[in-house]
């Protein structure tokens, strides 16, 4: 072969380039959004580009869902792209996101002077809603991804994207601080993250996942490509915020203006997790994820450890927060926590153990339970987000739970979607954020981790004091002067309304009654995973 | 087993040596050898053969300084991935693969196509201008 | 296929339910008029129905059968040779233990050349193409069973609980046994409901609104508990009839007194419904291992089906056998559980005339009459269960019916009188004579309630429940005082009344009992108890009808208000109950004439087909058909009569001729006679003795230990606090990490990634 002519070994064919217009649209309407604002002028209502901005993400999630469900994960575009349900249902989550804290933050005023002020805060809307979409394009694109090199692109675009975001408010102290932290540790752990997949692919010679699960390592490298499969793994619990990882998470959380906080709790979240466990199918098969300890690769042991610290970590921390946005940020690493047994339970199927068969069922059920946990998610996280959003517009602050008091009585259905959604985080039956707990908890125990469920099952009863704490809040204290809670609700912001009720819907459908189309994706998601 | 692994690397390490006996040795000789009259002239910043613009590398710069530096740099940057792709397309494509030579310049014309969209917006709001 | 009919099932049910519902939630805002028209009118459209149902089954019995289980046979074709018939069923045997819709393994029945497999599984199995294959491979033909249980409806409101291959249904079944239950229980209830408009009438309107909502709950969930398919309905039922029970004894919760009462009827009778739970259990492990894995479900007809003559596991059937019988004894107040029974009389008396006595407390005869095919072959370690119900039974009899002579409360007599009958009651299901103890069961509903609600009238009309106070009623309520005579001869069993033919009946299943071969002396003991009870039961029948309204009255004192006559509301419905009390002599006319078969009268003839018969499960059991059955039948109702006469000539001669100046003559007697008085008035201080071993005990350790020690300092201060405690100081642990400090997170970030790669590195190498 000559080495100068790499192209011409590779299978392009024109019609692979439809599984790349999910992750196309995205960035395309982040640029129209851009330009849009531009025209839009100065202090003008912005509602039109939360609209372009919400077209934009229902045009990519008709195409996930059309283009990508349907495909079996066989890899596309010469190997870097591996299109599935299991992307279509990361997607979904993602997108649900993206549109809902656009809308929800859609009213949010601009003042005259360039970079929109209220009351001394200052987001410049067309450069949010831009670096939302391309972030969401980095995001849909690391669900997919097959090649470690384009998983890399995108993590990347998502991340630099979403550190611009943090500090997007920028003559806020705290934002600028929040996005400095997290820049600087983002770029240490992709500094792992990069320096193991290079490790990994000196012992392998491939970047490709598929061609990795097939791929027979020699002994002697053996050694090299498991500290690059961890030092892979480490990168990734950053991402996704796991004890000792997890540092960043309520500075960046608590800096970041809160519609910001909601998309980086919604989109990083679920892509990256997606993507962890897209990597870790990878690294198991290939035994990249250590040598056999009791039936599992030692790697297995220590995400359990991991997603022990986590969930202790997480609930423990947000017991005594007084931000919302610093609570959420501890209960998003408790979540972290809860998807972590998923995790555990899904490379249980990479060890030797006498029951392989049962593993694989394990397997299984820890894939599908991820996607609907991420679906449930993201869906509750973003009822919290729009009700804060909703409440922030005139520019008064929600950082402190007490701004909350009274909300049942002066704005009763925001509170009642924000009751709905904390009860779903902390899993309480009838909500989504229940069914998904339930199966990936089963999927923990079917891999015999009974020990770690228990635990994470004893931490999400912690974590209904946090929860209700704050439906306490909204119901059962008078609503205090001059606070977020105590204004009425304003029938002229429809489009943060309609988020919030959105929310609330899809959260109580989901968990009374989940669609069969949505339970029938998630299964054929995990099936393309799992074979 | 430990032994074994580190094996391999014994050539990079000796690189690395001699990188560093090099580097320390030239800068050694450099030392000893050289003449040393230093003038005022001669203990000033160089800097590409322009008087000095500020005597204190302390001082504040005018943030525009950094908006046009990061600007340059991000277009220069991204127009040197046309290099590789002319290369490419010149000796690395079987030139009668028609199919795959357009669907190349499409992708070209697009990453183009995405910079002058980003060129329109920086030019629209006014980044290119120094007041 | 009979739609109209079907769905009166569900409405049966609703219809007081609704009018629970609205009373409870409304009442107390509308008058009384509406109250009581809306309380009164849902019992009676419920007894309309269920009377339409009764002629709807009547009618329906001469079509086709219509199960949800069937049962088929497997046998030889009538004109091939082949191998040997056994073989052949041995190998259709083995291949058919693969299928799991079978709710029984299949047994090979019959003897020689009539061998048959016997199949039970589901509706769809006569017509299974599978199984007619199966068969026609082993030149076997698939024929339906001999035996057809006559129709019934059911109503399915979808499947309640499916786990894995459990299976329950929300289904209500009517057949014949339950529609007698359903009718007594409509129309008795319709006229104590009726009754209680006026017996009621003086409380304000929030408590007369309460009132009525709980009776038409209650009379809801009895329809639920006789209506229901399966146990777990039927468990419903129960536990819903507790608590109406509870909550109606309780009625006057501001007397502290009368909420305790309420209060041992639960505790009791919870005590009760755990044997009916662990039986339910055991009934459920019996049958999974009955069907190998096969559909479980707690249907009665699957059951009876599946478990009925069972061997396969008879430790278990037994055992749960027992535990339901336990939780019998609690429902209907028998040894040893009767205790709550005398005290359930705190509750307003039309409450104890339909709860306590008409009712709720024959659920324990229906429940092991629904059973009835299980029943007849469970076995504890060798003792039949159903020789210890009726040895229960007729102990319980035996000594709640001389308790009653002793008591001076009205209605305490009628409880001990209620707990005596019941335990007849039991006497003749344990001698597999279902049909006599429903006919005891719907003529005791009759005349216990005429005798509550004429004992209401006068507690009414005096304003005291002691008999000592009363007294030469009979001239001042003279319609009571026929109605409640009535009753009370036919309590005593006098000659021709209903109560004589059905106590007879009884008595005459346990003689024939006596009589199976290889049958226990025991039953001869019981045997002469159900008599001796007679005796007991006719004196204090007696002495109740003679303290209260012969003589002279004692009440009233100086000054006191003379009594006055019951209400026409009141009385109505003693007047109809009167007239019911004579005319169920009819349902159980004994077989005297030679034309009519034994077994032919009415009410058991009707019931036949749907319980348990002695003849099928007792071997040489003297009953077909035989010159024997008319001599015993003869012979022991001129024993009975006897005895009842004997005994209302005692108490004739000892309360009908006392002078009205003796009031409390009783409590002057002295010597040996003081003392059985004595004994009988308190009891024969069984509540004493479980106060004493299992109620003080519980209350200075058990209660103490556990709300000390296991609640106020283990749980409370130990595992309440002490998690929270020890959360918040977790929370404020992890702060202290959270410094906000850059290179100290990259610090914990590198000492993670560390330790992790150590780890991992150090394993794999």
């Amino acid at each position: 072969m000559d080495p100068l002519s790499p192209l011409s070994s590779l299978s392009y064919d024109v019609g692979d380039f439809l599984y790349v217009i999910p992750i196309a649209i995205p960035a395309l309407f982040g640029m129209i959004v851009l330009i849009l604002d531009i025209y839009l002028g100065r202090g003008s209502n912005k509602t039109p580009l939360a609209l372009t901005s919400g077209l934009g993400c229902l045009l990519t999630a008709v195409a996930a869902w059309a283009l990508w469900a349907p495909a079996t994960g066989a890899p596309v575009m010469a190997g870097t792209l591996a299109p599935s349900a299991f992307g279509a249902v990361a997607a979904l989550a993602i997108l649900i996101g993206t549109t809902l804290i656009g809308f929800s933050v859609a009213h949010h005023s601009q003042s005259a002077d360039g970079v929109g002020v209220d009351l001394g805060r200052s987001i410049a809307h067309g450069e949010l809603y831009g670096l939302l979409l391309f972030a969401t394009s980095g995001m849909l694109a690391m669900t997919i991804a097959n090649d470690m090199v384009t998983f890399f692109v995108a993590i990347e675009t998502l991340s630099i994207a979403v550190y611009a975001l943090t500090g997007v408010e920028r003559r806020r102290a705290r934002s600028a601080e929040g996005a400095m932290k997290y820049f600087v540790l983002g770029a240490f752990s992709a500094a792992f993250l990069l320096y193991g997949m290079s490790l990994l692919y000196g012992a392998t010679g491939t970047m490709r996942l598929d061609v990795l699960a097939e791929t027979a390592i020699k002994p002697s490298d053996l050694p090299m490509a498991t500290v690059g499969g961890t030092l892979i793994l480490i990168g990734l619990l950053f991402k996704v915020g796991a004890v000792p990882f997890h540092a960043w998470v309520p500075d960046a959380y608590e800096g970041a203006p809160s519609a910001v906080t909601g998309f980086m709790s919604i989109g990083v979240k679920v892509a990256a997790f997606a993507g962890m466990f897209r990597i870790v199918e990878g690294l198991g098969a290939c035994g990249a994820l250590g040598a056999d300890l009791a039936g599992s690769p030692v790697g297995s042991w220590v995400l359990w450890f991991v997603a022990a610290l986590t969930v202790i970590g997480g609930n423990a921390g947000a017991l005594t927060q007084r931000n919302p946005r610093r609570l959420m940020a501890y209960s998003g690493i408790a979540h972290t926590g809860y998807l972590l047994v998923a995790l555990v339970a899904f490379t249980r199927q990479f060890g030797h153990s006498s029951d392989a068969l049962n593993m694989t069922y394990a397997a299984h059920d820890a894939a599908a339970g991820l996607l609907f946990y991420l679906l449930a998610y993201a869906l509750a996280n973003a009822g919290v987000f729009a009700v804060i959003n909703h409440l922030e517009r005139r520019g008064e602050d929600v950082d402190s739970l007490d701004d909350l008091a009274g909300l049942a009585h002066t704005q009763p259905r925001s509170a009642l979607v924000m009751a709905v959604c904390l009860l779903s985080l902390a899993g309480i039956p009838g909500t989504a954020g229940f069914l998904g707990k339930l199966w990936v908890f089963r999927a923990g125990v079917a891999s015999g981790d009974v020990g770690l469920v228990v635990l994470a099952l004893m931490a999400s009863a912690i974590s209904l004091y946090y929860y209700l704490r704050i439906v306490v809040i909204m119901y059962m204290r008078e609503p205090q002067a001059g606070t977020a809670g105590a204004s009425s609700e304003d029938p002229q912001r429809w489009c943060s309304r309609l988020a919030i009720l959105v929310a609330g819907v899809l959260t109580i459908w989901l968990g009374v009654y989940p669609p069969n189309a949505i339970l029938k994706l998630v299964v054929d998601g995990a099936q393309a995973l799992v074979h | 087993m430990l032994a074994s692994m580190f094996v391999g690397y014994v050539g990079l390490a000796a690189m690395g040596a001699i990188c560093l006996i090099i580097g320390v040795v030239a800068l050694l000789l450099s030392k000893i050898l050289g003449p040393r009259r230093p003038t005022r002239v001669k203990q000033l910043p160089y800097e590409c053969g322009v008087e000095l613009i500020q005597s204190s590398a302390r001082e504040r710069y005018s943030i525009h300084f950094y908006l046009v530096a990061i600007l340059f740099i991000l277009f220069d940057l991204e127009t040197v991935f046309l290099f590789p792709w002319a290369a490419t397309m010149r000796y690395g494509v079987d030139p009668n693969a028609a199919m795959l030579r357009s669907v190349l310049l499409t992708e070209v014309l697009l990453f183009v196509g995405v910079l002058a969209v980003g060129l329109f917006y920086v030019w629209k709001r006014r980044g290119l201008e120094w007041d | 296929m009979f739609p109209k009919e079907t769905a009166l099932l569900p409405a049966i049910i609703l219809i007081p339910l609704l009018g629970a519902l609205f009373n409870g939630l409304f009442g107390k805002r509308l008058g009384k008029g509406i109250v009581s028209t809306v309380a009164v009118a849902a019992p009676l459209i419920a007894f309309f129905f269920a009377a339409a149902l009764f002629f709807g089954l009547h009618a329906a019995d001469h079509g086709p059968l219509l199960s949800q289980t069937s049962v088929v046979v497997l046998k030889a074709k009538k004109d091939t040779a082949g191998s040997s018939l056994p073989g052949r069923l041995n190998k259709a045997r083995r291949e058919l233990g693969k299928r799991d819709d079978l709710f029984k393994i299949p047994e090979i029945e019959g003897k020689d050349r009539n061998q048959v497999l016997r199949l039970v599984g589901p509706a769809s199995l006569a017509g299974d193409e599978a199984l007619k294959t199966l068969a026609h491979r082993h030149n076997l033909v698939v024929a339906p069973a001999a035996s057809a249980a006559p129709r019934s409806y059911r109503y399915n409101l979808g499947t309640w609980i499916h786990v894995g291959n459990f299976k329950v249904d929300f289904e209500f079944v009517v057949d014949r046994l339950s529609i007698i239950l359903m009718l007594v229980i409509t129309g008795v209830g319709f006229l104590i409901h009726l009754y209680s408009t006026d017996y009621m009438g003086a409380e304000p309107r929030g408590t007369y609104a309460r009132y009525f909502s709980y009776l038409n709950l209650f009379i809801a969930s009895m329809l639920v508990l006789v209506m229901g398919g399966n146990l777990l309905i039927l468990f419903i039922g129960w536990e819903g009839v507790g608590m109406c029970s509870y909550l109606l004894i309780g009625f006057d919760y501001e007397d502290a007194k009368k909420a305790a009462c309420g209060t041992k009827a639960f505790v009791v009778n919870r005590i009760g419904d755990m044997g009916v739970v662990l039986g339910m259990f055991c009934l459920l492990a019996a049958l999974a291992e009955t069907t190998a894995g096969g559909t479980l479900s707690l249907n009665f007809q699957t059951l009876n089906l599946a478990l009925g003559g069972s061997t396969l596991n008879a430790g278990l059937i037994g055992a749960g056998c027992l535990l339901l019988f336990f939780g019998c004894t609690g429902k209907s107040a028998q040894i040893p559980l009767h205790l709550w029974l005398p005290d359930a009389m705190a509750g307003p008396t039309p409450v104890s005339a339909l709860i306590h006595a008409a009712t709720m407390v024959t659920a324990g005869i229906y429940l092991i009459a629904r059973m009835s095919p299980i029943f007849a072959g469970a076995e504890v370690i060798g003792v039949p269960v159903l020789g210890i119900v009726a040895l229960i039974g007729g102990l319980t009899a035996f000594f709640a019916g001389a308790a009653a002579i002793g008591q001076d409360d009205i209605k305490k007599v009628l409880a001990y009188s209620t707990v005596s009958q019941l335990g007849y009651m039991f006497l003749g299901v344990g001698a597999l004579a279902m049909g006599a103890a429903v006919f005891h069961l719907v003529a005791h509903a009759f005349f216990k309630a005429v005798l509550f609600l004429g004992a209401g009238a006068v507690i009414h009309a005096t304003h005291t429940q002691s008999m000592r106070r009363m007294g030469g009623l009979k001239n001042y309520m003279p319609t009571t005082y026929w109605t409640m005579a009535i009753g009370a001869l036919a309590l005593a069993g006098f000659p021709l009344l209903s109560g004589f033919f059905s106590k007879d009946m009884i008595l005459l299943a346990t003689l024939l009992r006596a009589k199976a071969a290889g049958a226990h002396w025991i039953w001869y003991v019981l045997y002469l108890l159900g008599l001796g009870t007679g005796f007991l039961t006719a004196v204090y029948s007696t002495r109740l009808i003679g303290m209260t309204f012969w003589g002279d009255y004692r009440g009233g004192g100086p000054g006191g208000r003379h009594p006055h006559a019951a209400p026409s509301a009141m009385a109505l419905p003693l007047f109809v109950l009167g007239v019911l009390t004579i005319g169920a002599a009819l349902l159980g006319l004994p077989a005297l004439a030679a034309w009519m078969e034994p077994g032919a009268e009415i009410l058991p003839h009707y019931l036949a087909p749907v319980v348990a018969q002695a003849s099928d499960y007792l071997v040489n059991y003297p009953a077909v058909s035989s010159e024997l059955y008319h001599r015993y039948e003869i012979g022991g109702l001129l024993v009975g009569a006897m005895a009842s006469l004997f005994g209302v000539a005692v108490g004739w001669k000892i309360w009908g001729s006392r002078a009205p100046s003796q009031v409390g003559w009783e409590s002057q007697v002295s010597g040996q006679l003081a003392s059985i008085r004595q004994v009988l008035a308190n009891a024969w201080y069984y509540d004493e003795w479980v106060n004493k071993r299992f109620v003080q005990p519980a209350v200075l350790y058990l209660s103490a230990l556990l709300w000390e020690h296991v609640d106020d300092n283990a749980i409370d201060r130990g595992l309440v606090d002490g998690t929270g405690r020890v959360a918040v100081q977790l929370s404020l642990f992890t702060r202290v990490f959270q410094t906000g400090h850059v290179a100290r997170y990259a610090a914990y970030f590198v000492v993670g990634a560390v330790v992790i790669l150590a780890s991992v590195h150090l394993y794999s190498i």
